[in-house]
């Protein structure tokens, strides 16, 4: 998304939307789209959230979130107050997901603090010249969520779910089902405050269980300044794990996930920690970049301010992203891929030139937006699987798919959210390495109807509907 | 490699070693740094030049050039510090100070290695001084160096068993290796030697949810959260000699903040009054003092002459208004807060505190039609559990019980501080629409509640309610 420039440059900005034109160049189809207003916007994420069969957009903004609806023909219809949504409260990262398993698509959108223009404070980090404020200047406010009633209308149910938090400083969220009981969890990093992980109850509600498992803090028992965030298998042990992106001088947080309800943060002892030490991460995610079958990490960086090189000459404003190999058995190496410094914030990938590897976008402050071809992923074979649900809601959002060849089995869900204040494509690519089919293809829809697949070939974008 | 290619390397390599040897202990004296002072608050400038000015004059003192990388230290001018004390540690090599401070500063700059370094320097001249030596042992934690931060640490508590910091980092190092018991045991000996550790809590819950003691890390998470913010006072007498160089309007307005979040209220004000007398038309200290003058009656005096000279320096900022209408309505002159506040909330409509307080002082002036109204614009901006409980309250009482029975009975499962009080309502409400027995039923379940978890108050108001809605025999 684009912020909207304050300063009487005369320039306006709005969201833009880029039309692909299949021969590997993008068209911009902005104007008239519905989406060309002018906007201090942050994030967006994407979900058919009245299972018409086309994507719809919901953008944070500052000053006052909108959902538009997908019209057709490149069109939308800002519905923003027709389906009940009212969040002025600095919203950031936002997610879709189905947490009362009703088939249709419920949005979380995680807000940051209680800031506005005029109550802007003056900080400083050398005592010279005004910098950004740490958030402990300003009050938290509560992340919401709202419930699809259907009819195109939702209801804030953030209080009676157990999720209101006013202290709460929150950037990124993830849904996620982390004990496998079918039921989407979420997990929700923030600001220099405790992370949260929301259990699912099955009810309607959720039960805040970040200290106990572990997720709320460092090791040192001290809350970090956490952005981003994502969950994958990254080392096939059949539970979803979470990176969390934090602060220079903070690293990454690689939350291992042990399976008791306990999370055991791994990147102080590996190099996850080390390579991530001195970047500030806002965008990140897994993603299998090299298609060998396990999920890798990268690292969308940036500092907030500057002047920071005059005070820490290690840590740079400009910073290049950060690509995490997995090398299987829970290790991964540093890959230099990746050169270009930038002040980069969200982060999203899909195949955009449909060649069968996962290609990246990364947004950046002041900057233009990077767009990575991937061309280094095709010795290895790949399955690309997309979700059509008829009975759960259309995208297949908390679907999970288990993908089976002779080099084991692996497995992802259909997840919206993550990365910071981004939206990645909902189709799950698969890296089979050396394997030219999978022997099976495992989906367990949201509501817990299983479909399987036998002998699927590689290389194919596959669309399974929903039977 | 053949045996005379060894020679050949060792004759090459002996010569350059033996250069940079000297070059560390005797090479020429780096000239005094300047810094640049150009955007720096007179006080603080006025602090660095001098300290520039002596070292300058005086180019053979140590302690001169000492002195002002602890002036530039104090006020985070890092660059400029490393020169100041490289060139201490040439002068007087044997000082312990400037390669601890040396050390110090790498650390800020995030130069993790060469602050090794600097402190095993240090420490070669003052192995005795603990500070530096639980500082190396973390930096070594953080290095992944386990098992020389480890003997470091089991070589201070064999000089001091009690030091709370050295059993931390030792139970830290033992959690990393995964030797989980004896994590447990430093752990546990770091909270009985500072029994409000909070981060030892945190890590001693962290390992006994890994043992799988759960009712144990259960109460150590919950003191982890009650002594969040507390740890062992660090007694390091050598840093704090640069702490107490920090002068400068941002340093003390800091400072002031830290004063007022622990609650130590007077000494927040007294910081701000200083600050106001050299800078008398300084926003912030102005802003600050606003704020604090709804908890001191000293200030009543001169609540409108602070807020005059705000609203002249930026009339536009909504906190003013918000801060002195909270001021007056603490006078009880609630006229004048209202017409505060309101003017808050019109310079930003989106201003929950400011609704939820003239609702509160609506509430007292008896115009309850209005406060309801403040409480639902001060909702309408996001969730408030005190809010919302006024709201409710006043509903109640004012003949709109059946309204809030089922947004109350939705928010009954939520676990809070107003747990109780919720069912208070809840049975209230029912009263009010002349059911009885709910109302008996409700504040009957609030009773068991106030019961096991107080507060003792409360149960009074519910005892005195119950037997309202109890038939008489």
């Amino acid at each position: 998304m684009n912020g909207k420039d304050w300063t009487d440059h005369g320039r306006h900005t709005t969201a833009a939307l880029y039309r692909n034109r299949h021969d590997g160049t993008f068209e911009d189809i902005t104007k008239g789209s519905g989406l060309d207003f002018e906007a201090y916007s942050l994030g967006v994420t994407i979900g058919d959230y009245d299972n018409d069969g086309r994507d719809d957009v919901y953008i944070t903004t500052l000053g006052g979130d909108r959902l538009f609806h997908n019209e057709g023909g490149g069109h939308f219809r800002d519905v923003t107050a027709e389906a009940g949504f009212h969040n002025a409260s600095f919203g950031t990262s936002a997610a879709w997901l189905d947490y009362d398993l009703d088939g249709k698509l419920d949005l979380f959108v995680a807000n940051y603090v209680q800031w506005t223009p005029q109550a802007d404070l003056w900080c400083s980090l050398d005592g010279a010249t005004k910098s950004y404020c740490t958030p402990e200047s300003y009050k938290g406010t509560s992340s919401k969520l709202y419930r699809n009633l259907g009819g195109g209308k939702f209801a804030d149910v953030t209080e009676q779910a157990g999720l209101g938090d006013p202290n709460g400083k929150a950037l990124g969220v993830t849904p996620f089902d982390y004990d496998g009981d079918g039921w989407t969890d979420l997990f929700v990093s923030n600001d220099t405050q405790p992370n949260k992980l929301y259990h699912n109850l099955k009810n309607g509600r959720f039960q805040e269980v970040g200290l106990a498992s572990g997720v709320a803090f460092g090791e040192d028992g001290v809350a970090r300044a956490a952005m981003g965030v994502d969950a994958a298998d990254y080392d096939r042990s059949g539970r979803p794990h979470l990176i969390v992106g934090n602060f220079s001088n903070q690293m990454l947080s690689l939350y291992h996930n042990e399976g008791n309800g306990l999370f055991v943060d791994e990147a102080p002892r590996s190099t996850v920690g080390r390579a991530s030490l001195l970047k500030l991460t806002f965008g990140l995610f897994f993603f299998d970049y090299d298609l060998d079958g396990y999920p890798d990490i990268l690292t969308a960086n940036g500092h907030l301010d500057e002047a920071i090189e005059r005070v820490q000459p290690k840590v740079r404003y400009r910073q290049t992203p950060l690509l995490l190999r997995n090398r299987g058995g829970g290790m991964f190496e540093e890959v230099d891929a990746f050169p270009t410094p930038m002040v980069a914030r969200g982060m999203a990938y899909g195949d955009y030139d449909r060649d069968g590897d996962l290609d990246v976008l990364i947004a950046t402050n002041h900057g233009p937006a990077y767009l990575y071809r991937n061309d280094g992923a095709n010795i290895n074979h790949w399955l690309n699987v997309k979700l059509e649900g008829t009975r759960s809601n259309r995208d297949g959002i908390g679907a999970v798919v288990r993908v089976t060849t002779a080099g084991g089995t692996q497995w992802q869900t259909v997840h919206s959210g993550s990365s910071y204040c981004s939206a990645s494509d909902l189709s799950l690519t698969f890296g089979l390495g050396r394997d030219e089919k999978a022997t099976r293809v495992e989906i367990d829809w949201p509501a817990g109807a299983r479909q399987v697949l036998t002998d699927v070939s590689a290389g194919q974008h596959l669309v399974v509907r929903q039977l | 490699m053949p045996a005379n290619g060894v020679l050949r390397s060792l004759a090459l390599t002996v010569p350059i070693l033996t250069a940079v040897v000297l070059c560390s202990c005797a090479g020429p004296v780096p000239p005094v740094p300047t810094p640049q002072v150009a955007g720096f608050d007179p006080e603080v400038r006025d602090a660095i030049v001098t300290a520039h000015q002596q070292a300058a004059a005086d180019p053979s003192s140590a302690q001169a050039s000492g002195r002002l990388g602890m002036v530039l230290q104090a006020h985070a001018v890092y660059q400029p510090a490393l020169l100041a004390y490289e060139r201490a540690i040439r002068l007087e090599p044997k000082e312990f100070a400037w390669r601890y401070y040396l050390a110090v500063v790498y650390q800020q700059l995030s130069e993790s290695e060469r602050a090794l370094a600097a402190l095993s320097a240090a420490l070669r001249i003052r192995p005795d001084y603990a500070p530096a030596a639980l500082r190396k042992g973390d930096l070594l934690f953080q290095l992944g160096r386990l098992k020389e931060s480890g003997d470091l640490y089991k070589s201070l508590l064999s000089e001091d068993p009690g030091s709370a910091m050295a059993l931390y980092g030792m139970a830290r190092v033992k959690f990393a290796e995964g030797d989980l018991s004896g994590a447990e045991d430093f752990y546990s000996r770091a909270c009985r030697a500072y029994q409000t550790f909070g981060a030892a809590y945190y890590g001693l819950a962290t390992t006994e949810r890994r043992l799988g003691k759960d009712a144990q890390a259960t109460r150590d998470f919950d003191l982890a959260q009650r002594y969040a913010a507390d740890h062992p006072p660090a007694s390091d007498s050598i840093a704090d000699q640069v702490s107490a160089m920090a002068t400068g309007v941002y340093y003390r307005l800091a400072q002031g903040d830290q004063f007022a979040r622990k609650g130590r209220i007077e000494e927040a004000a007294q910081l701000n009054e200083a600050l106001l007398k050299k800078d008398p038309e300084n926003f912030t200290v102005l802003l600050n003092l606003l704020y604090l003058a709804r908890f001191l009656d000293r200030f009543d005096g001169q609540l409108d002459d602070l807020y005059s000279k705000a609203k002249r320096i930026n009339p536009q900022v909504p906190l003013i208004y918000d801060y002195y209408g909270a001021a007056m309505a603490r006078q009880g002159k609630y006229d004048a807060a209202t017409a505060a506040l309101r003017r808050a909330v019109e310079l930003r409509s989106d201003y929950p505190e400011a609704h939820a307080q003239l609702g509160e002082i609506l509430e007292r002036q008896s115009r309850p039609d209005e406060a309801i109204a403040q409480y639902r614009l001060a909702l309408a901006q996001g969730p408030d559990r005190a809010v919302q409980m006024n709201l409710w309250r006043l509903l109640i009482i004012h003949g709109q019980g059946r309204e809030v029975i089922p947004a109350l009975l939705e928010a009954l499962p939520i676990e809070d501080m107003y747990s109780a009080l919720r069912l208070v309502l809840i049975a209230e409400a029912y009263h009010t629409t002349g059911d009885a027995a709910k109302a008996r039923q409700y504040l009957e379940q609030a009773r068991n509640r106030v019961r096991q978890e107080g507060p003792p108050a409360l149960l009074a108001q519910i005892d005195q309610e119950l037997a309202q809605v109890t038939p008489r025999p």
